[in-house]
């Protein structure tokens, strides 16, 4: 049967090529839509490491440079800037930071350490940004004024972090960065923390300890402040009026962070909603042709369905030999499909999309082709099978 | 003849109405995404109000300073700009101004976000904006760091209510500033003039930006013609080719250059990893995605025309046997297939004019406002009637082939 049927797809090879190459690329299409998506929906299923709720993000407009250690009148700013933001009831805890979640402003590199090179992200971060941002350690403890005395610098890492460079020893005291001018020393882990929320992918997170009161760290231009559920822009007026008299010379701006991860979610899925809106027609309007092509070809093979009908071939063996083509030419099509697909690897297509999310696209385009060709076939193959071998050879 | 041509292509075409509607569904929307994106690409480079002048413009939007260690790439600084682009040779005018940054007013108890730009009184000379009241502060305005503002007409309507806001004040950043000047509001596509409100450079808290090679400034030169375009970059290239690095050690290359709008974003989308070139990379890449986009539609398109030929044997062989040489065939085919790419270019249209409605309507790009207008129209039709020819060459000349006695008896398979 198979082999007949390669046959008879041979005859036609001129047509049936254009048909499989449209398969093939409307393959390539929707494995590359459903990578993205299915990469998106198990990045939203991930913990995110913190509660975003309620929390004000107040950016300052000082550049970086200004914010190393050695700038004690900015210290102290910051300092009275934290100490005015809590004498407010409505305010439950203020914290500092450098690269808050969900800004898209990232310190990051590549980092030596214990001889392994690990990418490494970083913020630099005051005592109260755990209490803002809700995050519990699960080892250790997190910063303290304690950490002001001591003589390393202190940081926090998350979990992902600690499995990658420690293993299963116990990361806290660990030495951080043994080379550097002043030795860093793990205090305590946290859950694992998505800095760009729950859209992007996991990466190692560290928290670097900067204090308010001694040259201590690099310093943060964003403010966290975490109010009371419900509080209002009434507040938020009286608020930054007060905090911008402590502090003149320096222009503010308070974002509440629901709505920075609205715009982040946005700004993150509008790609993604595009292709997905111009795959999909591409996708209708190959339906829409392959249905009108297998069709029109039931129609041109009248005299040989109905030969086959007078020689005793039942209206549900045509059928199934109409769809038994549209699967073989599939099958044809996504042969190549699979070929090319596997090639994506080597291209380093790991490093945006996780080997799992891979191998669930690549399935789950096989079999919506399938699904997609072989609905295709249904209408035309059912004509087929509806001729009848008087009306199917006397047609001309 | 054509119209001969053409009254059969359209008799044909209501013939088999599936295969139409296939064929113009295809057409219609490969032209929407095609038109849609024409449409945001001309708002975003076309020189159009209060970017008039913009293709006498040449602008530094992004510079890089390297070291084999590191980089840093982003705006310059005014003090960079003040130094390298005031004064070039040939230029007209120019005008630094910084980048947009959003900000939060309360006013009378209410929380309003918008955003805000710094820039000198040159600023007002390049770009034409459509003044509603008032007019624009002065350079000497700036010079002296008055607090004074221009607003767009949307924003006096959340301040003031369809009031006049001339000489009226409201507070931003901390300061107190007085309404000069309300112009009609300006779309986010115009990188350079969008903002809600305009106040002098000079009106910043600190003012230790007059020196930073880098920070958040862009600044533009207007030239007397085109023409006079390589003339202002080699000047431009010369004298940072003299530039003082602030810490050698740290940095010791220097990457920038003056581009045409469409080359500052190229330069911004490749990270200024190309230098000059960064436009015709970014333009290569847009063309490949374009062709591949446009591949699959064609293909379709390509296999039912041979389907609806191979329907059409016995009325081509008729016309083969009493004499029609191929020629007339494949043109007659041709003709056929560019009215019924025609007709889907105009349903495109149409849709594209929908879809552009609903992109403006839906909000997802805050303060854009793309339009349609009859250049992009002819773009589209332009790219519907290559499409025609494309899809319908092949197909035809197959037809041509086919020999009149099989075509008779129904076609070859």
């Amino acid at each position: 049967m198979i082999r007949h049927l390669l046959k008879l797809v041979w005859n036609r090879k001129r047509a049936n090529a254009l048909i499989i190459t449209e398969i093939f690329l409307s393959f390539i299409v929707v494995f590359a839509v459903l990578a993205a998506v299915i990469t998106f929906w198990s990045y939203w299923r991930l913990p995110l490491g913190y509660d975003y709720h309620d929390v004000w993000d107040v950016q300052m407009g000082f550049d970086v440079d200004a914010g190393s250690a050695d700038n004690p009148q900015l210290r102290d700013t910051l300092r009275r800037l934290v100490a005015e933001a809590k004498t407010f009831p409505e305010v439950e805890s203020v914290g500092g930071s450098n690269t808050p979640p969900y800004q898209f402003s990232t310190s990051e590199g590549v980092w030596r350490i214990q001889g392994k090179d690990v990418r490494l992200m970083f913020d630099d971060v005051t005592d109260g940004f755990a209490d803002v941002m809700r995050i519990k350690p699960i080892r250790g403890r997190w910063f303290n004024a304690d950490d002001d005395a001591a003589n390393y610098q202190a940081v926090v890492v998350d979990e992902r972090t600690a499995r990658a460079l420690y293993g299963e020893s116990d990361p806290v005291g660990q030495k951080f960065d043994p080379d550097g001018d002043r030795p860093m020393q793990v205090v305590g882990v946290v859950p694992s923390y998505r800095k760009d929320g729950e859209m992007s992918g996991p990466h190692n997170m560290v928290f670097s300890r900067y204090s308010l009161v001694r040259p201590v760290g690099r310093m943060g231009s964003h403010l966290m402040i975490r109010v009371r559920p419900g509080t209002g822009a009434a507040f938020e007026a009286r608020l930054m009026k007060r905090l911008e008299a402590t502090a003149p010379a320096i222009s503010m701006q308070l974002t509440r962070m629901e709505q920075a991860r609205g715009f982040a979610h946005r700004f993150m899925a509008a790609p993604v909603i595009a292709g997905g809106v111009i795959a999909l027609f591409l996708i209708s309007m190959v339906a829409l042709g392959l249905t009108g092509i297998l069709w029109q070809s039931v129609t041109r093979r009248t005299r040989e369905i109905g030969l086959r009908r007078a020689m005793g071939a039942s209206g549900g063996g045509v059928h199934t030999q109409i769809l038994l083509e549209v699967i073989l030419l599939t099958t044809l099509a996504l042969i190549v499909g699979v070929i090319v697909v596997w090639q994506f690897p080597l291209l380093g297509i790991f490093t945006i999309v996780p080997p799992a999310v891979y191998t669930a696209a690549f399935i789950a385009s096989l079999l919506a082709i399938y699904a997609i060709t072989v609905t295709c076939g249904l209408y035309p193959s059912w004509l087929a099978s509806r001729l009848t071998p008087a009306d199917a050879l006397r047609y001309e | 003849m054509i119209n001969n041509y053409i009254k059969l292509a359209l008799k044909v075409l209501a013939r088999r109405k599936f295969f139409t509607f296939i064929s113009l569904f295809g057409i219609s929307l490969t032209l929407v995404v095609l038109m849609v994106a024409t449409a945001i690409g001309d708002n975003l480079f076309a020189p159009r109000k209060p970017q008039s002048r913009f293709d006498r413009v040449l602008g530094v939007y992004v510079i890089s300073l390297r070291s084999d260690q590191g980089s840093h790439t982003g705006p310059p600084g005014y003090g960079f700009l003040d130094k390298n682009l005031r004064g070039l040779p040939g230029a007209e005018n120019m005008s630094i101004f910084s980048t947009i940054s959003g900000t939060v007013l309360y006013h009378e108890g209410r929380r309003i976000e918008t955003y805000i730009k710094r820039a000198d009184g040159a600023y007002w000379q390049i770009l034409d904006f459509d003044f509603v009241e008032g007019g624009p502060y002065s350079q000497a305005d700036d010079d002296a760091g008055r607090f004074v503002a221009v607003i767009s007409d949307e924003l006096r309507t959340r301040l003031f209510g369809r009031n006049a806001a001339l000489g009226r004040t409201f507070e931003a950043d901390g300061m107190r500033f007085r309404v000069v000047g309300v112009v009609r509001g300006v779309p986010i596509t115009r990188y350079a003039g969008f903002s809600e409100i305009w106040v002098p450079t000079h009106t910043t808290k600190i003012d230790n930006f007059r020196r930073a090679n880098t920070g958040s400034f862009n600044g533009i030169v207007l030239a007397h013609s085109r023409s006079d375009f390589d003339g202002l970059r080699s000047a431009f290239a010369e004298r940072i080719s003299h530039f003082k690095f602030d810490d050698p050690r740290e940095f010791n290359q220097l990457v920038a250059g003056l581009d045409t709008p469409f080359e500052g974003v190229a330069r911004v989308m490749t990270n200024n990893q190309f230098d000059r070139k960064a436009s015709n990379v970014v333009r290569t890449v847009f063309l490949v995605m374009a062709l591949l986009f446009i591949t699959l539609p064609t293909m379709n398109l390509i296999s039912i025309n041979l389907s609806r030929i191979m329907e059409r044997a016995s009325e081509i062989g008729v016309r083969k046997a009493f004499g029609a040489s191929s020629r007339s065939l494949v043109g007659q085919f041709i003709v056929e297939n560019i009215v019924l790419t025609v007709i889907g270019g105009f349903i495109g249209f149409l849709l594209s004019v929908a879809a552009i409605a609903a992109l403006n309507g839906s909000g997802w790009i805050p303060h854009a406002s793309f339009d349609i207008n009859f250049r992009i129209f002819l773009w589209g039709m332009l790219i519907a009637a290559i499409f025609g020819v494309i899809s319908g060459v092949w197909p035809a000349w197959r037809m041509s082939r086919m020999h009149p006695v099989n075509a008779l008896r129904g076609g070859v398979a």
